[in-house]
């Protein structure tokens, strides 16, 4: 566990100083903005996790990194396990510092400073602030988008090389579309029975347990595209 | 006398190329010259002394420690310095210490940063920006400061300037003087091995062709000239690198072999440069037509 730390560590500190002020930037504005329009902007910052993420193949390949690995007193697989669980943990502390935000924001009702509180647009807002359901939604949805995105581009990359990264991912995405058609076609002329997905949950807490069911559900899947990705690696040289 | 590194049988084959039961060993307190012409696995041995290269067979153990069982343990007690930088760009060397400190149960910041000032690296500068010579210090203050035993460096003066060459020999001597440690140097530039090596290992298309002291190899081989009809027939097959021109030839040959060779033929003792040279001669059979009898 304390080489898959330190990885983690040595992968933060690798990416921090091309992305630290991208972050703080993206955590200002997107803060101001969600402080005065609407708590929702604020997940929009799942966004900027990928500063800490992006640069860290490129400064892998251009500087050598497989060396490194290579001299490092670590085990070959914690070097790949602990990619995935930084990508997780980039993730989830976004996220956390969004949920930080939201309650902040609507805590402090800064929108009720603003002029015309009558007016249109204002109702748009209030109306905003008072959609928890709808913020938690956001704010669940995007962490678990963005992370398992990433770590399956992770994974992909990893395994059939960076070069092949996009054309794996536009594959799946179009495999994944199609069976979706399929789906529906099928179900739209009773060819199949029509399966009722889920609904969402009617409450705040509800929203919250199954946003907390879904961060782990996120985190089983990394450590699982992560030990995947690391038994593959393991069969090759550095 | 302990064997800081040994080698024993290790074989690896890629497509194109091999590593065929290179055996050899360096004790503690020495260094090692690991010489050999571009792409005749000096690289691929320290790979897989790294663990980096998966060997087909044999054994190599270091600090008495097996390489493939024990890695994790080994590169504890490991510096290795590449030909090119293996540490991120982007980042300068308070950074890059944060990054490694971590890994190294022996790691002293003092020691580093008092290597930093020694070598004269400035701190605050990305380390992408460093001069070749400047990043060769870098990987060994960082060999240094976990306290390696045992140091493998995988052609570090190629591209460096004399001065720089002449620094980093220096500071590898200085190193070498604690006799519990060791270097494994691997080099075309055969005028550092000559310069700072206690132990030669040449290798040549894979195979380890000489491994011993540097002294037994620079006394144990001769490069003889003459005229070729001068040269007694039991002589011919003992030339190595045989070459002939217009108005004689040239080859090495053991200084065992000498004895009895007409007065008429020259001799004198083999550079290590030379002895590469005349490998690769024979290697290639660069023999004129008409001498091939010889």
């Amino acid at each position: 566990m304390r080489d898959i730390l330190n990885i983690m560590r040595f992968d933060y500190l690798t990416a921090k100083p091309l992305a630290l002020a991208g972050m703080i930037f993206t955590i200002v504005v997107f803060g101001i903005l969600s402080m005065f329009f609407s708590p929702i902007i604020t997940t929009y910052m799942t966004f900027a996790s990928m500063l800490f993420v992006i640069p860290l193949q490129g400064v892998a390949d251009k500087s050598g990194f497989n060396k490194l690995y290579g001299i490092l007193p670590v085990e070959r697989k914690n070097i790949t396990r602990a990619r995935f669980l930084y990508i997780f943990l980039v993730h989830f502390l976004t996220e956390l510092l969004e949920a930080v935000i939201i309650c902040t924001a609507k805590g402090t009702t800064l929108y009720k400073i603003l002029p015309n509180q009558n007016g249109e647009t204002m109702q748009m807002v209030k109306e905003s602030f008072a959609d928890t359901k709808l913020t938690l939604l956001m704010l669940f949805g995007m962490f678990t988008f963005f992370c398992l995105i990433f770590s399956f581009m992770e994974m992909m990359g990893q395994i059939f090389g960076r070069e092949n990264e996009f054309k794996i991912i536009m594959i799946a995405i179009g495999t994944l579309s199609l069976l979706a058609f399929v789906f529906t076609f099928l179900s739209e002329h009773d060819l199949i029975p029509v399966v009722k997905l889920p609904s969402l949950p009617d409450t705040v807490s509800g929203m919250v347990t199954s946003g907390i069911v879904a961060n782990i559900v996120v985190f089983v899947i990394c450590l699982l595209f992560g030990e995947i990705t690391a038994n593959q690696l393991a069969k090759r040289e550095l | 006398m302990e064997n800081i590194l040994e080698i024993t049988g290790l074989c690896k084959a890629y497509e194109d190329f091999a590593l065929k039961d290179v055996s050899f060993s360096l004790p503690r307190g020495f260094i090692m010259g690991f010489v050999g012409e571009n792409g005749s696995g000096k690289t691929t041995t320290i790979r897989a002394i790294l663990n980096m290269a998966k060997i087909d067979s044999g054994k190599i153990s270091v600090f008495g420690l097996d390489s493939v069982n024990d890695t994790i343990a080994i590169k504890e007690r490991l510096g290795v310095v590449f030909d090119s930088l293996y540490l991120a760009e982007h980042l300068n060397i308070k950074q890059i210490e944060q990054q490694l400190k971590p890994f190294y149960k022996d790691w002293n910041s003092e020691e580093f940063f008092s290597r930093i000032k020694e070598f004269d690296l400035p701190d605050n500068r990305k380390v992408g920006d460093f001069s070749k010579g400047m990043k060769m210090k870098l990987m060994i203050a960082i060999a240094l400061s976990h306290k390696a035993e045992l140091i493998i460096l995988d052609e570090p003066t190629s591209g460096l300037d004399p001065v720089a060459r002449d620094e980093l020999l220096d500071i590898l001597a200085e190193y070498i003087e604690d006799e519990n440690r060791g270097v494994l140097f691997s080099t075309h530039i055969t005028a550092d091995v000559e310069r700072i090596a206690d132990y030669v290992t040449i290798l040549h298309s894979g195979k380890v062709w000489y491994t011993g002291t540097k002294d037994e190899l620079t006394e144990g081989y001769a490069v003889i000239k003459g005229a070729e009809e001068d040269i007694p027939s039991a002589l011919k097959e003992k030339l190595i690198g045989f070459h002939a021109y217009r108005n004689g030839f040239d080859a090495l040959i053991k200084t065992d072999d000498l004895a009895g060779i007409p007065d008429s033929l020259e001799y004198e003792k083999a550079s290590i440069d030379e002895i590469l040279v005349y490998i690769a001669k024979e290697d290639k059979h660069e023999r004129h037509s008409k001498y091939h009898e010889v």
